[in-house]
């Protein structure tokens, strides 16, 4: 014998010893020393032993040593015989669970015989009684027949007559889920492609005892079944044949009078899903107690949250009765209006609610129902609304009309219909309705909010009121809408002329709008412009009217800021255009209709950005929208449009040149590259700088880059330079740097940005002055040029900008520089598009700075800049690749003791990518940086301990608890533990919550 | 074991919030104390687990925000619970898990009292002797078969 398998048949079931001979096994097989057919003549004895255990573990051996080896191993005969060994050793309860392992994989991995496929099913139906066997086993047991569902439909077409009746019957009781679904996903399968039809009565006895399903999924879900994947299976099973029919109507409607919520959903739910397909017969049949019930749950028992189901079901019920044609129809509405149309007869019966809400929902979507009950009822109906009623009465029926109003406007009823005689009638009632002054009529509100609603739906019945009854009720919402205190009115008024939009979109226009635009001029001391401007957005995308809007809000704008309103009010409304272009772009065939606004746009707010800068002056502090703005512009104008623009721009900025189009003060002169600038200055840099990033290489190359020569760039170096202002200083760079990035020929642009940088900028370096930040700003930017282009100087120059933290001045300049040269946030994410880092060179320079900031950090002694510069690198550096971590991690821990929040901050975020990505690294440290973070979690009396420092050091605490194996944290599990009891006390909320989350996740630390 | 209250009503409960994904800036300055409330411990304990239900005690009604009491500055807390039906064997076992919850997530200056409401259990009078006696708290948790039941409940669900 084999003397794996020998080990194998002696050791116990899931020991070492059987899992290594059976590896070794798999592995002979693979490597051809030894074959399937050596290892079944080898176990020829073991596997028809008398002695069950013996027996069972050498099917299991042959099974997993077959279903573990290579395929090519395995010939289609080998598998054709393992099956049929598989298939008899069925009735084998001892060896059950490997013979279906062997049948699943060998279904699942070889092409078998058709003759031994047909078998399959046949064995299995006859040997196996499935609620007999555990969970497992039942579980391979629906695999297999899934599988051959699947793969094998036409040999169980062969045998259907025995497949289908055996399965039934086979597969009942099952109460698995998982298996369950299988049941229906098969039976499905059943009734659409095989012949059901002999077994009808059992596949749905099979499939109905499951109905109403429920099922609670287990915590985490990891069967990853839910509950409505079991009744959507379940609802599609049960009307997948006609003649289901017969048996389930009634069954359903009996269940619709059941105790529980869910089974009337559920039940409501099939009975109409089946509509189309169960036969009409078993509907009709079951008329009268389909309608009894719904009349009485609709009435009485269904409940709030089951009202509106039910209310739906009766508008689906009128379709499926019309499919036997209007007779059916006249009976199911018959039995379904007569009792209400009598209870509302009797006006204030306590049922009157529901028969208004069962009668409009039985006419709703059959036109043929809703113009019979119309002619019954609308008569007797006008009438009593002429009459004096009471105001509960009156309120009441005046819903009704509306309501039957609205169904007759979703019918497009014409003009000869009846409704139309009473035109007048129903014009001055529901005018009436409002003007009610009865300070005590609790009904009030609910009379205007009808009143409201019937103008509405008479308004959209065509040809119904004149235009100039429509431009009353018009007026009326916009009253409403600009001057009412209550919210729900206010919108519900919005909602009518968005409604009346589409018919009467001149009017809204040139009514609405204009209201608006002038109720936004107002001063408005509330925040009521946020409601007039979500009003207006509205208004504006549904009646197509983007043009005469944006134009109308920069206009109102400009207006503001003259008035000096508030800076919420005025980025609200650059907000309020940008919302509107948004949900334009959004809208089928309305893109033309926004890019034909932007012309508009960009002469407005570039007259007024010149404008102002002229003047320098400083109102303008809210113009981050208009930069956002102009982005949306460029995706969705041509080719031609973005030139175009982009000439216009360079033309402003290059030339000096303004359009003639632009209204502008000529006395003083533009200059667009005002040292001095203020902020519409700084919006136009933005802009160019937007435009630059966004247009493509070919129009770059054409325009720009031709206009932005080289004197035109000396300029600009001199005049970032020589400024004292930062933010200026900082764009010009980043358009500097775009420009760079973007210019074709490398070899010119590199050459000067060496000689900017070591003859303009070294001679402001290396000089006494107090004030460096603009040159080391524009430094950073030139080097980050050649930090993407790999330029071999730029090592020497970013040690250059290292080395300036010696000095004490400059040190958080430099920095700043790293940041602009390392960090990706800097600039816009299409300006990360335009280029590709090369990776090694990178890791070079970035290891190169690191050695030599730790050198200097060594060698000086003001140090903590070096430290904050240290942390920023790793942080924005991939940990993975920096080689001196040596020499880094005691600095970096070191600098865990440092009282600076700004040092201590960063150093934490290092530690908690070090970490997240290196953990192992840091084991010999643990305990130390533990204490130290514990430390840095406690407030009180450590000001520097900030609220950044404490949150960050509970973060990393957390994540060293999921990092590291429990034996490395359980030493120091309770010091962690005692010592957090200071931040579950911390004066910040958050802090607190941090700290109790931390604190769980170490309490489940355990041996 | 036989669930005792098979088809306990669940209630609609607040949405469960991530502490690691909540947005708040901590570049924040202010250090003035925001003092422990009843929301906030509220907060810690509606999600413990019902050792019978995969439901929590919030979903349950088992406890209230209004039945939380805290007096930051008086170092006190007390929580009353309300135990799904009047012989419910597990109020003892909700009121320690409830403990435990309190004991890990509060600082150790406050006195904590667990209490059974008044007359919602047939012995609430034992229950409440039992829930505040500290060493028959102590003893309870050095049960390490207890303690696992109790860690069970306290394990927070995604």
């Amino acid at each position: 014998m084999i003397p794996e398998i020998q080990t194998f048949i002696e050791s116990k079931n899931n020991t070492k010893e059987s899992f290594d001979s059976l590896n070794q096994l798999i592995q002979s097989v693979n490597n051809r020393d030894v074959s399937i057919l050596m290892i079944v003549e080898d176990l020829s004895e073991t596997l028809i032993s008398t002695d069950p255990k013996i027996r069972a573990k050498g099917i299991e051996l042959l099974i997993r040593v077959f279903c573990n080896c290579k395929k090519e191993t395995i010939t289609p005969k080998m598998a054709s015989v393992i099956l049929k060994f598989c298939l008899e050793r069925l009735n084998d309860l001892h060896s059950l669970q490997s013979s279906l392992d062997g049948i699943l994989y060998i279904l699942q991995n070889f092409e078998i015989n058709h003759e031994i496929i047909k078998e399959t099913p046949k064995i299995m139906i006859d040997e196996l009684i499935i609620p007999g066997y555990q969970q497992t086993v039942r579980q391979i047991i629906f695999k297999i027949y899934e599988l051959l569902a699947d793969k094998y439909l036409e040999d169980l077409r062969s045998i259907e007559d025995i497949f289908v009746p055996g399965f039934v019957q086979a597969v009942e009781s099952e109460k698995d889920p998982r298996n369950i679904m299988v049941i229906f996903k098969i039976i499905k399968i059943i009734v659409d492609e095989l012949n059901y039809k002999p077994y009808v009565e059992d596949i749905f006895e099979l499939i109905f005892c499951y109905f109403p399903i429920t099922f609670k999924a287990p915590p985490g879900n990891v069967i990853k079944i839910t509950s409505e994947d079991l009744k959507d299976a379940l609802k599609k099973c049960l009307i997948s044949a006609p003649e289901f029919s017969k048996f389930a109507i009634p069954q359903l409607i009996e269940k619709l009078t059941s105790r529980l919520d869910n089974t009337k959903r559920d039940s409501l739910d099939v009975l109409i899903a089946g509509g189309n397909i169960y036969n009409f017969e078993d509907y009709a049949d079951n008329l009268n107690s389909l309608t009894e019930i719904l009349r009485d749950e609709a009435f009485d028992n269904a409940g709030e949250s089951l009202e509106q189901d039910f209310i739906n079901a009766i508008t689906s019920f009128t379709n499926i009765y019309s499919r036997g044609g209007n007779e059916w129809v006249d009976k199911y509405i018959d039995e379904m209006t007569t009792k209400p149309i009598s209870h509302i007869k009797d006006f204030g019966h306590p049922r009157g609610k529901f028969s208004r809400n069962i009668i409009c929902a039985v006419i709703k979507e059959n036109e043929y129902a809703f113009t019979k009950i119309i002619n019954k009822i609308f008569p007797e109906l006008m009438e009593k609304i002429k009459q004096p009623n009471p105001p509960s009465v009156q309120s009441f029926l005046m819903e009704y009309v509306r309501n039957i109003l609205t169904i007759a406007n979703l019918h497009n009823i014409k003009e000869d219909h009846m409704i139309y005689q009473y035109k007048d009638t129903l014009i001055t009632s529901f005018y009436k309705l409002k003007e009610n002054d009865d300070e005590e009529n609790e009904f009030k509100k609910d009379m205007e909010i009808t009143s409201i609603g019937g103008l509405y739906e008479l308004a959209n019945l065509k040809g119904f009121l004149t235009n100039e009854q429509i431009k009353e009720i018009i007026d009326e919402y916009n009253n409403k809408l600009l001057l009412d205190s209550r919210e729900d009115i206010r919108k519900l008024c919005l909602k009518s002329l968005i409604g009346l939009s589409s018919t009467n979109s001149d009017l809204i226009t040139s009514i609405t709008l204009p209201l608006l635009y002038d109720r936004l001029k107002e001063d408005m001391v509330d925040s009521h412009y946020e409601w007039i401007l979500q009003s207006t957005e509205d208004i504006t995308v549904e009646c197509k009217f983007y043009e005469d809007t944006i134009s109308k809000l920069i206009d109102i704008y400009e207006r503001g800021i003259e008035e000096k309103k508030s800076n919420e009010y005025l980025s609200r409304l650059l907000e309020s255009i940008k919302n509107i272009i948004e949900r334009g772009i959004q809208i089928d065939n309305d893109q033309e209709l926004i890019v034909n606004c932007f012309p508009i746009f960009k002469d407005n707010i570039l007259r007024i950005l010149i404008n102002y800068s002229k003047q320098q002056r400083e109102e303008l502090s809210t113009i981050n929208y208009i930069s956002i703005i102009f982005q949306i512009f460029m995706n969705i104008l041509d080719e031609n449009q973005i030139k175009k623009f982009n000439e216009e721009i360079l033309k402003i900025f290059i030339d000096k040149k303004l359009p003639n189009i632009m209204d502008i003060d000529n006395t003083t002169e533009f200059d667009p590259l005002n040292e001095n600038s203020p902020k519409s200055q700084t919006c136009l840099i933005d802009i160019l700088i937007t435009v630059t990033t966004n247009i493509s290489q070919k129009i770059f190359d054409s325009t720009t880059s031709k206009k932005i020569n080289e004197k035109y760039l000396n300029k600009l170096v001199k005049s970032v330079i020589n400024t004292l202002n930062s933010y200026f200083s900082n764009l010009a760079s980043k358009l500097i740097f775009i420009y760079c990035i973007r210019f074709n020929n490398e070899k010119k642009i590199q050459k000067n940005i060496k000689n900017w940088i070591e003859k303009d900028i070294y001679s402001i370096i290396n000089s006494n002055m107090v004030f460096k930040e603009t040159a080391i700003i524009l430094f950073s930017w030139l080097c980050k040029v050649l930090y993407i282009k790999a330029n071999e100087n730029v090592t020497k120059y970013i040690m250059k900008l290292v080395n300036i933290i010696h000095d004490k001045n400059h040190a958080s300049s430099c920095v700043n520089g790293l940041k602009i040269i390392f960090d990706k946030d800097v600039i816009s994410e299409d300006s990360n598009k335009l280029y590709t880092v090369d990776k090694e060179f990178e890791e070079n320079l970035i290891n190169t700075l690191i050695e030599e900031i730790i050198t200097i950090y060594k060698n000086s002694e003001n140090n903590i800049y070096c430290i904050i510069a240290l942390g920023l690198l790793l942080k924005l550096s991939d940990i993975r690749t920096v080689s001196n971590k040596d020499e880094i991690k005691p600095i970096m821990l070191y600098s865990l003791t440092l009282p600076n929040s700004e040092v201590l901050s960063s150093s934490i975020e290092f530690f908690s990518i070090y970490v997240s990505t290196l953990p192992s690294e840091l084991k010999d440290d643990l305990i130390t940086l533990i204490k130290y973070l514990i430390s840095l979690t406690k407030a009180k009396n450590n000001p520097h301990n900030t609220i950044k420092v404490r949150v960050l050091s509970l973060k990393l605490l957390d994540i060293i608890s999921k990092s590291y194996e429990s034996y490395e944290l359980l030493p120091i599990k309770q010091t962690v533990l005692n010592e957090l009891d200071n931040a579950l006390d911390d004066n910040k909320k958050y802090v607190r919550k941090m700290a109790v989350h931390c604190r769980n996740q170490w309490f489940t630390i355990i041996n | 074991m036989t669930v005792l209250n098979a088809n306990p009503v669940v209630y609609e409960v607040a949405e469960k919030i991530d502490i690691t994904k909540v947005k708040y800036d901590i570049n924040e300055q202010d250090e003035t104390r925001e003092p422990i409330d009843n929301e906030e411990v509220f907060d810690l304990i509606r999600t413990i687990n019902d050792p019978e239900h995969p439901l929590t005690l919030e979903q349950l009604n088992v406890i209230r925000l209004e039945s939380v009491h805290v007096e930051d500055s008086n170092n006190y807390v007390s929580v009353t619970f309300f135990p799904t039906i009047p012989h419910c064997s597990m109020a003892t076992l909700i009121g320690l898990c409830i403990r435990v919850r309190l004991l890990r997530s509060l600082p150790s200056r406050f006195k904590i009292d667990i209490f059974v409401a008044e007359g919602t259990h047939q012995s609430d009078a034992a229950v409440n002797k039992q829930l505040n006696d500290k060493e028959r708290v102590a003893a309870a948790l050095e049960n390490s078969h207890l303690l696992k039941v109790v860690n069970q409940c306290l394990i927070e669900k995604e």
